[in-house]
This record gives structure tokens, sequence and C-alpha cells, in this order.
């Protein structure tokens, strides 16, 4: 049998989905900090071993 | 468009970008195997992994003890000059983010904790916060230079119901000592004279709870995020993955989608990604983790498979060809 495609932005999130990491709003300050921290989404640029 | 010789010179020539990045990696080495900062990675470490601060002496003084800091930021810092006296274009290899008035360089990082140096600088448009943000991360920080104002902020009766913010006027100046110890408490710098460097050292715990960001006006929650970045990155790297109609991945992404050892979101994100690229393969899922009576997602599966038989009468027929179907 053949289905029809499903299109991704049809489907929806679950009722208590979260924000990504990172993502509360920062608009609001002065300054960003108030979640510091270096997030790699796909892959590191530098290899890590040479990171501290 | 202008492009500095020295630059130029750099990007045409292999050998020389292997020598900079060579040179700046032993620079680092170097100052990784110094007595006085070998003991604070090993103490690093054991911190990431679980260890009492306490029991960490030569990490604690660098959030405690001015002196210590300074010492310790100074030894950092010459290593750092002279690499890049040798090699002015050279990359520096920690790594680092600026964003308006905020540089941050992280020095050393293990398991779950981290140990770095953040820069404030003055801004001209100083915002006044309207948000206060708890996260559960643990932190201890210790002004090496320079001086700023904010607040603190203390977080009542978390249960949701009667929430109240207690803020407290605060000042950093050289040797201030602060500690975020759980999830109901938070600062706010909100102006900087100049520019102030202070030193970081964050635990995230083993398991993160979600970031909640309240409004300062009538202390009701306005956002709550993941406080999980491994879990963000799967749900990003999931979304790539839909995005490249890997057809190859798909036997790892429905096995993320099942596996309850992972956040609920990255799982429903796998399963989304599984529907949309295999109709067929995302209803087998989606039938089998409607009927798992002890799985979070049991409800919510079930709900999207009764709206896609609604939606799609072929579906619906092929959807009740099958009870339980495991590849």
């Amino acid at each position: 049998m053949d289905l029809p495609k499903l299109d991704l932005s049809t489907l929806p999130g679950l009722d208590t989905a979260q924000g990504l990491f990172g993502s509360a709003s920062n608009a609001s300050a002065s300054y960003d900090d108030r979640i510091v921290d270096i997030m790699v989404y796909i892959y590191d640029v530098l290899p890590p071993e040479i990171l501290g | 468009m202008h492009t500095h010789p020295a630059i130029a010179a750099l990007r045409d020539d292999p050998d020389l970008q292997r020598r900079s990045h060579t040179h700046l990696g032993e620079v680092s080495g170097a100052w990784r195997a110094r007595d006085d900062v070998a003991p604070i990675i090993e103490q690093v470490q054991l911190y990431g992994s679980g260890t009492a601060l306490s029991e960490c002496p030569d990490l604690h003084a660098l959030v405690c003890d001015h002196e210590a800091v300074c010492r310790f930021v100074g030894g950092w810092q010459s290593h750092l000059i002279d690499g890049l006296r040798a090699h002015p274009l050279g990359e520096v290899p920690f790594r680092q983010s600026s964003s308006p008035g905020l540089a941050t360089m992280q020095l050393v990082s293990s398991g779950r904790a981290t140990l770095r140096l953040l820069v404030y600088e003055q801004r001209e448009d100083e915002i006044a916060p309207t948000t206060a943000v708890f996260t559960s991360n643990e932190s201890h920080e210790c002004v090496i230079a320079g001086e700023a104002s904010g607040q603190i902020y203390h977080l009542h009766d978390s249960d949701y119901s009667n929430t109240q913010i207690i803020a407290h006027n605060a000042f950093w100046f050289p040797g201030t000592v602060l500690q975020i110890l759980d999830r109901t408490e938070a600062r706010q710098i909100t102006k900087v004279n100049g520019t102030m460097l202070l030193m970081q050292l964050s635990r995230v715990p083993e398991k993160p709870c979600p970031v909640r960001e309240f409004r300062l006006s009538d202390d009701r929650l306005v956002k709550t995020s993941s406080g999980d970045k491994r879990a963000s990155q799967k749900v990003m790297a999931l979304a790539v993955l839909g995005a490249m109609d890997q057809m190859k991945a798909l036997d790892t992404i429905e096995a993320l989608a099942l596996d309850q050892a992972q956040d609920d979101d990255v799982r429903w994100e796998a399963l989304r990604q599984v529907l949309a690229q295999s109709t067929r393969h995302g209803l087998c899922l989606l039938a089998d983790l409607a009927v798992r009576h002890d799985d979070p997602l049991q409800k919510p599966a079930s709900r999207l498979q009764a709206d896609l038989f609604e939606r799609e009468p072929d579906l619906a027929r092929f959807g009740r060809d099958i009870k339980i179907c495991r590849k």
C-alpha cells in the first residue's frame, strides 16, 4: 500500500516540550551571562584534545 | 576588500598555519604541565565527577582566595602572551565566546565541571532586567579585577502555586566571592564600571533540571527550557539528519525514540523525524509506543496516532493491520 508522505511541520511537539538549552530569552538583560556555556551543536571545529 | 598582508601571507602558507597551530598547542601544553596548574586540572576532573569542592583545596582557592586566583591567571596570561608574541595571528587553543559586553574563556573543563574566565565590559545601553533565570547549576565565583553592581535573586515556594522572588542589590569588587548552590538562587549583573574580570567554576548536576525564567513584575514563570545540553544537541542533530533525508540513519533514530533512558523531547523529536521520513516506519514506531503503558510517551503517541488516522483514511487502514510492529 502506498502511504501518503507526512509533512514534519504538521506533526505536533509534546505538550511538555521545553525550549532548547540556552534559549531562555536574554533580551531583557544588559549581559547575556545567565547561562554561560559554549555549545557545539553539530561538530567541533577544533579537535577536542587540544582544548582545555 | 583590503586584507592585511600578514593575514594574506598566513592564508597562503599552510606550513605557517601548521607551525602557528602547533606552537600555540605547545604553549597550552606547557601551561597545563606547570606545577601550579597540573593539580588544578586534576581537581577539576575530581570535582567534575562529583567530588565535593572542599576536597579540592587548590581549586577551591581559585574561587575564594583573591591572591591565589590572581597568581593563577597571571601565569596563564604570561604563557599565552609569549605564544601570541611569536604568532600574533595564532588561534588561542581555549574555547571562547563573546556577546555584547561579555567575553568568556574556558580554561579547564572535565566531566560536569568547567573553570572559566568571564570579562564584563561597561555598556552604553544598560537594560534593566525584566526577568530572572534560575538554573540547577552550581557556581562559585571570585572577582579578580574591576567592579560591578546588580541583583541576587532568591526564589521562594518553587511549587509554581505561590512563587515569590526576593531581590537584593549586590556589588562586586576585587575579592568578592559568590556561590550559587541550587536552582532557587540566581544573580544578575546589570552595571559594570569599566571592565570586570571574574573567575567562575561551575558544575552541571548529574540530572540537570529545566531552566526556569520568571517575570520580575509579577513573579510568573514565562519560559522553561532544557537544562540538558546533550539532550538539546541530540534534538538539533535529529533535525539535521531529517533535513538531509538520511534514510540510512532511520534504524538509529528509531532506537533513540524507543530508549526510555533518553530525554522525552529527544525521543519525541526522533519519532517525528521517522514519521516524516518514512510513513510506514513511523506508524510502526507509533503503534509500538502507543501500547507501552509504562512509557511517558504512551499517551501523546496514542493521541498522535488517533489524529493521523482521522486525518488520512489510508493511514487508518494501514494502522489496523499493525498491532505491535517491531523490526
